[in-house]
């Protein structure tokens, strides 16, 4: 659109120009006709006369005249008078023949008189023109275009400039103030104005947006925290009473042992075992609740220790079924250490309890190549029963058992347990087993501060 | 003088609770032969080597290792479907949850829903259950 018109432009400029030198140069020609009939019949008289004088001052005062180049005169007995520089290339020769007549006299050719003429004055006032036109133009266009860009700032610019200027990464999220243009009409509705409501309103609503949020994720906060309190708070309770009913029915059987029947000393027997489990089940219900609770206790805690104090723990099981650990060196990591204790007094009384019966329990704890930069891997390995694939991720939920608790005594919950574990410091657990081939628990965790990166902790 | 149960399966992995259910149905003396099984797929396995066994009643226990009630009763009704029919299964819980007693509802097999524990009155309603069914059949 700019180059058709620009293109028009240059086409009506030429046009223009062309009219205007042709009209120049018809001028000039127009001047050499008044020459022809101012002078002719001058010189010609002055030629018959043999006036030299006259004809000096007329051949003089031609070539005064504004565009004559030059001028030759020739008559025909010989003599030339000339002014100006023949040699040069003049754009207009015109030569007009003296014709002399009188009364007396026909027409009778006394010389010619030649003009070369130039359009040079012209040329000159052409340029002159177009130097003109280009710099007015020029300056048009230059005022215009301030006085565009002026209204466009004033109008549009500044404001845009404003809208910019505020849409900071935080806009939406900060407590900063909504947008407000500087306008004489502040509430105006045009295009700008209405940027700038969509703008503020989004503002708003992401805002509000986030209050709930961060109100709906105190709520849970609470919420969790209180069921972990309640959970604790229930099963510290329970333990009186079961502890009670143990220490029962223990008297009945020591009072009784006589009188007793049979079957009555089988139904005390099966009592004492369920109070047992009941009081086992609370305990585990415990350390449950304790680990899904707050993780504010994290420090660098060295595993070796750990596994030792574990070891030492779970002494009685270990001699009364002849189980042979061994424990490789164990790296430091970040985290809570009480809930690794837990962790790895799980894995490995459930590594001493899953053995096939008379079979002596085979455990090794270790640290693996590290599976991934900045994580690293422990290992539980033994020699037990297996867990069959199908079973594999049903172990870890909540009281879930593959066998009965004659069998196998547990309440289900130590896998949950130890997943929650890991899954508190952002760790990964995994098992890979066959029946009869024992069971591999692999542990994953971030070897620093969660990765290195100095994170708040998950669980707050 | 009611009529007797002639054989009862007893699926439940409590091996105390089952010497309880015993008891029970030794005291309440409507019962001739009680079969325990301790695993739900082992009671699969028992159903399957013997299609030709005429079993009147099953006492189901819900929540058990490595397959539940639920997943029992699924498996059988695939394997066995309609035979099933015949036999008068009543589920045992523990389970105070509504939603568990609705699953069972679904199965037309189940035609009680016991909360433990078992207690001689519910036996005989199970006799009397079984006899309802009996008759209907006839």
């Amino acid at each position: 659109m700019i180059l058709a018109n620009v293109l028009l432009a240059l086409v009506a400029t030429s046009v223009q120009f062309f009219y205007s030198y042709e009209r120049g140069k018809s001028k000039v020609l127009s001047a050499y006709d008044v020459i022809e009939v101012s002078f002719r019949d001058s010189i010609t008289n002055a030629l018959w006369k043999f006036d030299f004088d006259q004809i000096d001052v007329l051949v003089t005062g031609i070539k005064a005249k504004s565009d004559v180049l030059y001028l030759q005169l020739e008559s025909n007995s010989g003599d030339t008078w000339q002014r100006g520089d023949a040699s040069v290339d003049a754009d207009l020769v015109r030569t007009m023949q003296l014709d002399f007549a009188d009364d007396e006299h026909p027409n009778r050719s006394l010389g010619t008189l030649t003009v070369g003429l130039s359009y040079e004055n012209v040329r000159n006032r052409l340029w002159e023109q177009l130097a003109t036109l280009v710099l007015s133009n020029f300056a048009k266009t230059l005022v215009a275009s301030i006085v565009m860009m002026a209204i466009f700032d004033v109008l549009v610019a500044r404001h845009l400039r404003s809208i910019a200027g505020a849409l900071t990464p935080s806009f939406f999220a900060d407590e900063t103030p909504a947008i407000a243009l500087k306008r004489r009409d502040a509430e105006k509705e045009d295009e700008i104005g209405q940027i700038v409501s969509g703008l503020n309103a989004a503002k708003e609503s992401i805002h509000k947006a986030h209050r709930q949020l961060a109100a709906t994720n105190e709520d849970l906060l609470d919420a969790n925290r209180e069921q972990a309190e309640f959970t604790y708070a229930i099963s510290h309770d329970l333990k009186s009473p079961t502890n009670t009913i143990q220490m029962l029915l223990n008297e009945i059987e020591v009072t009784e042992q006589e009188t007793l029947s049979e079957d009555s000393k089988e139904c005390l027997d099966d009592a004492k075992q369920t109070a047992q489990r009941m009081r086992q089940l609370i305990d585990d219900i415990l350390d449950y609740a304790q680990a899904i609770g707050e993780s504010s206790d994290f420090d660098w805690i060295d595993l070796d220790l750990v596994v030792t104090d574990v070891l030492r723990d779970l002494a009685g099981e270990i001699s009364s079924s002849g189980a042979q650990v061994t424990v490789e060196p164990l790296p430091k990591i970040f985290g809570s250490r009480l809930q690794m204790r837990l962790l790895f007094q799980n894995l490995i009384s459930n590594a001493i309890k899953f053995v096939a019966p008379d079979e002596v329990p085979k455990i090794k704890v270790s640290a693996g190549a590290a599976p991934a930069k900045g994580k690293v891997l422990l290992s539980v390995q033994d020699s037990g029963i297996g867990i069959p694939e199908a079973f594999q991720e049903q172990v870890f939920g909540m009281f879930q058992k593959l066998h009965m608790h004659s069998s196998y005594s547990g309440s289900g919950l130590g896998l949950t347990l130890c997943k929650r574990i890991v899954s508190n410091h952002s760790g990964a657990l995994t098992v890979s087993s066959a029946p009869g081939m024992g069971a591999t628990f692999d542990i994953v965790l971030p070897e620093g501060r969660f990765g290195g990166k100095d994170q708040k902790t998950v669980v707050d | 003088m009611a009529e007797k149960i002639k054989r009862l399966l007893l699926i439940d992995d409590g091996d105390i609770d089952q010497r309880l259910y015993r008891r029970m149905l030794e005291r309440s003396d409507l019962v001739e032969e009680v079969q325990s099984f301790f695993y739900a797929d082992e009671a699969l396995e028992f159903l399957r080597k013997n299609r030709a066994l005429d079993i009147d009643l099953i006492f189901l226990d819900i929540n058990m290792p490595r397959m539940n009630g639920f997943e029992f009763l699924e498996a059988a009704i695939d394997e066995f479907g309609d035979t099933f029919t015949g036999i008068v299964i009543v589920m045992l819980t523990t389970s105070l949850n509504p939603a568990d007693r609705e699953r069972a509802e679904k199965f037309s097999v189940v035609r009680d829903f016991i909360n433990k524990p078992l207690s001689v009155d519910h036996v005989k309603h199970a006799v009397q259950l079984l006899r309802e069914v009996r008759s209907n059949d006839d």
